[in-house]
């Protein structure tokens, strides 16, 4: 018994190891590669794609559910993008409160008869609008489906060869997207790119356009906001870099039409439609059999900026249903694991996803609760203990220190000394309780999803104007 | 007792404290520079808003060239940079007025010798500002800079070219871009058309010389954007291109023919409809389209029973274009006709246009 427990012991300290080695890869990987787009770019590209005509169409979607507080400010924000032609869908998915009638009082909204050439299937839509005052926005009126069903129909509707997805609750910069098509002018055999999301609470924003950022007022949202930078501007660089990038954000995400039809659209009954998605689009991307060679694109400084909750009952239930959904998408898609026909995408993408992702929570409770037992049979000391969390700590402040080094030189800057200092002490704390509770939550989300195979998707997170609304 | 054995555990707490020694090394670095990068940012917001206007007097005569280059010297670069966005911002035949100012602040060694450096931004930047410098000498570093490696470069000295005006840089710049991919040829067509109607007799004299004399990429770019520009003296040098025995110019040709909008191109582009290559053939329907040619309507109909779903969905669309006289041809050839392509083709254009509704009948 006693071997069994020094065991498992050993092998959660490896796995502590090699899940540390792996960051610190990615953390390299993801400097190198900023260093390299950072080399790469000037201004004056970037002014030439936003006046340039052959810069490619884009449909922006933008799918909403009961997002009456806060539509008006994101819809104005995305018709303020300085981006030559692009033209802005809004799918109210079956909203029961005000969306649809908001939109139709701040956009003047009249019907339009509008049929598109894809036909994925969608739960049907109830009518199509169009504003006089912007040519360039059209709102559907469909019954309620899911994220994913309402992405779908506005796919079927969209008139450009790129569509970009954003969340309802988000705020771009009025130069973001260029900086996702930028790639696509430069590289035709690239499929999608993605930026960074931050959170967007402490953003003020002036008639669509953003003319403040600041934190998250709350521990809660400063917490988060510390994760955020940590999971976009290294994680996900890192990965990308060996085709593992297998969540890409929906609250952000520009993709060929083609490539999103030929995998199919986000799936309606996924939990969290976008990391299932994602992990579906490598597979169809890097599937060897096909020989696409087709490419993903992670931009560092494409910044969309999404609400984030800052109560703790908002808190929990969202993490439950990304883990919740992270293990859907896992599972789902359990073929790609390990398999040479994805290349690095199955041999350490999908796996590093498993281990170092889907099942961390599981790990880590484990580990507590070896600790505590090897401390109650006398197997270790106090001091032991206690020295090893002290190098799971300097690790994780290690690491996020890296992320705020990456980002103090990108355009996330904090802007304020007082801001800066709320970052360093929300790094410092962030791994005495903060991430425990993520961990729990976690646990619990697997335990729903295994034992009494949850599979809804939680009640949707209450919105508060905000400031891109109310000023 | 314990879970790593007595040997590790100081092992485990150095690596702990070093990292812990090194989060705080680092965290005294990036407040550093988080410092220097306030600063910056803090000398470069009050040096453009005395900058800025400063510019903005001088162009209105108000202020001397000597008192803006003075008070610029103080920051060149952050200077030029603010120079070169107002630049853009203007009008391009405003852009001479600044002429002085770039002459001042533009070291033209400097720039020419970092146009060698192994640094691409550093090319980019040089590339980017000798289009300003409008002398011999950087007109003759960009023609070189057309030679690098890298394709961005070869861009943006194009586009460096075009701010100059130089129109006997048009050739070598189709001579020496040459690229083969699609994306990348339209952004040199875009490139060339910066010149405006000043490229025209010389992409024309292009587009006549004997076959072989410039590659097909350098004439494919130059009728695009001939057709970009709606040059009409370029309709019969284009009719003779849709003879060439390269398929990409014979495509391209068909479009510009098509943006230009010329009836007499009309016959010479129907007939294309039976061009061995599909992608001619899709060209040529979409073309006759954009040329509102009612009496192709028999061989649009045709087209749609072509074998390439591209062709017929193009013949489709291009009937739809013409109006109500296309329209019910499709909806005669939806009722009447025997194959089954070219009925559903038809039925999909009119179903995408609201005409008819599938689901309803």
């Amino acid at each position: 018994m006693i071997t069994i427990l020094y065991i498992c012991g050993f092998s959660i300290f490896v796995y502590f190891i090699a899940l540390s080695m792996t960051s610190l890869l990615l953390v390299i990987l993801g400097a190198l590669q900023i260093h390299k787009y950072n080399k790469e770019i000037t201004i004056a590209e970037f002014d030439h794609i936003a006046q340039s005509e052959l810069s490619t169409p884009v449909s922006v979607i933008v799918p909403a559910f009961n997002e009456a507080a806060i539509i008006i400010g994101t819809v104005e924000n995305l018709l303020k993008l300085n981006y030559p032609c692009h033209e802005v869908i809004v799918v109210d998915d079956g909203s029961t409160d005000e969306t649809i009638c908001v939109l139709h009082q701040r956009f003047k909204l009249q019907p339009l008869e509008r049929h598109g050439a894809t036909q994925i299937e969608t739960r049907p839509i109830h009518a199509v609008y169009e504003s006089p005052d912007y040519p360039n926005l059209v709102v559907i009126s469909k019954e309620n489906g899911q994220r994913a069903d309402a992405i779908n129909a506005a796919v079927n509707l969209s008139r450009y060869s790129l569509l970009c997805v954003i969340d309802a609750d988000c705020v771009i910069e009025t130069d973001g997207l260029q900086h996702m098509a930028r790639p696509f002018l430069l590289n035709p055999s690239l499929a999608v790119s993605s930026g960074v999301v931050r959170p967007s609470n402490g953003l003020v924003v002036k008639n669509g356009t953003i003319v403040a950022r600041g934190l998250p007022k709350s521990w809660l949202g400063l917490n988060q906001e510390v994760e955020y930078a940590r999971s976009f501007q290294w994680a996900r660089n890192g990965l990308n870099s060996l085709h593992s990038m297998l969540c890409i954000s929906g609250a952000l995400l520009l993709i060929k039409k083609e490539a999103l039809e030929e995998v199919g659209g986000p799936w309606p009954k996924a939990i969290t439609d976008d990391i299932e998605f994602t992990i579906r689009l490598h597979g169809y991307l890097f599937d060897r059999r096909n020989k696409r060679n087709l490419k993903i694109a992670f931009i560092p400084d494409a910044v969309c900026y999404t609400e984030v909750p800052e109560k703790i009952s908002q808190y929990l239930p969202q993490r439950n249903r990304w883990q919740r959904g992270t293990l859907q998408a896992v599972f789902r898609n359990w073929r790609m694991i390990f398999n040479p026909r994805y290349g690095t995408t199955g041999l350490f993408g999908m796996p590093y996803f498993l281990l170092f992702e889907a099942l961390a929570p599981l790990v880590e409770v484990a580990a507590y609760t070896l600790a505590v037992t090897f401390l109650v049979l006398g197997l270790t000391t106090f001091k032991e203990i206690l020295i090893l969390m002290f190098l799971a700590y300097s690790v994780n402040v290690f690491l996020t220190l890296m992320t705020i080094y990456i980002t103090e030189k990108s355009n996330q800057r904090s802007t304020s000394w007082k801001d800066y200092w709320k970052e360093v002490i929300a790094i410092f704390t962030d791994a005495l309780g903060w991430h425990q509770i993520r961990v729990f939550v976690s646990l619990l989300a697997t335990f729903e999803y295994f034992i009494l195979r949850r599979r809804d998707l939680g009640a949707p997170m209450e919105r508060k104007p905000t400031p891109s609304a109310s000023i | 007792m314990e879970i790593l054995g007595p040997n590790f555990i100081p092992i485990v707490l150095n690596i702990a404290l070093a990292l812990s020694v090194l989060s705080l090394v680092l965290l005294l670095y990036i407040t550093v520079e988080h410092w220097m990068i306030d600063r910056r940012q803090q000398h470069n917001s009050t040096f453009g808003k005395a900058i800025i206007p400063l510019i903005w007097r001088f162009l209105r005569g108000e202020a001397t060239e000597e008192t803006a280059i003075k008070a610029m010297q103080e920051d060149p670069t952050e200077a030029l940079s603010l120079l070169i966005h107002l630049a853009h911002e203007l009008e391009s035949s405003s852009r001479p007025r600044l002429q002085p100012l770039f002459t001042g602040l533009i070291f033209i060694d400097e720039e020419i010798d970092a146009l060698k450096s192994n640094q691409l931004k550093r090319r980019l930047l040089a590339t980017e500002r000798l289009g300003f410098l409008n002398n011999e000498a950087s007109t003759a570093a960009l023609l070189d800079a057309l030679e690098d490696k890298i394709p961005a470069i070869r861009l943006c000295a194009a586009r460096s070219l075009a701010i100059q005006g130089k129109t006997e840089a048009i050739k070598p710049i189709l001579q020496a871009l040459d690229l083969p991919n699609e994306l990348d040829n339209r952004r040199e067509a875009e490139a060339i058309s910066d010149y405006g109607p000043s490229a025209v007799p010389t992409l024309l004299t292009m587009l006549e010389s004997p076959i072989g004399k410039y590659s097909a990429n350098a004439i494919i770019v130059a009728a695009r954007v001939l057709g970009m520009l709606r040059t009409s003296e370029a309709v019969q040098p284009l009719i003779r291109l849709l003879k060439n025995p390269q398929e990409s110019v014979r495509l391209c040709a068909a479009r510009a023919l098509g943006e230009i909008g010329d009836p007499a191109a009309i016959s010479p582009v129907a007939a294309l409809a039976n061009d061995p290559a599909w992608r001619v053939r899709k060209k040529a329907m979409k073309a006759i389209g954009k040329l509102h040619a009612d009496r192709q309507i028999p061989m649009l109909s045709n087209a749609l029973s072509d074998s390439s779903w591209w062709v017929r969905f193009s013949a489709a669309q291009a009937l739809h274009s013409l109006g109500q006289v296309g329209i019910t041809e499709l909806q005669k050839v939806m009722k009447n006709t025997s194959d089954e392509h070219a009925r559903e083709i038809c039925c999909e254009v009119l179903e995408e246009h609201m005409i008819l509704d599938t689901k309803k009948n």
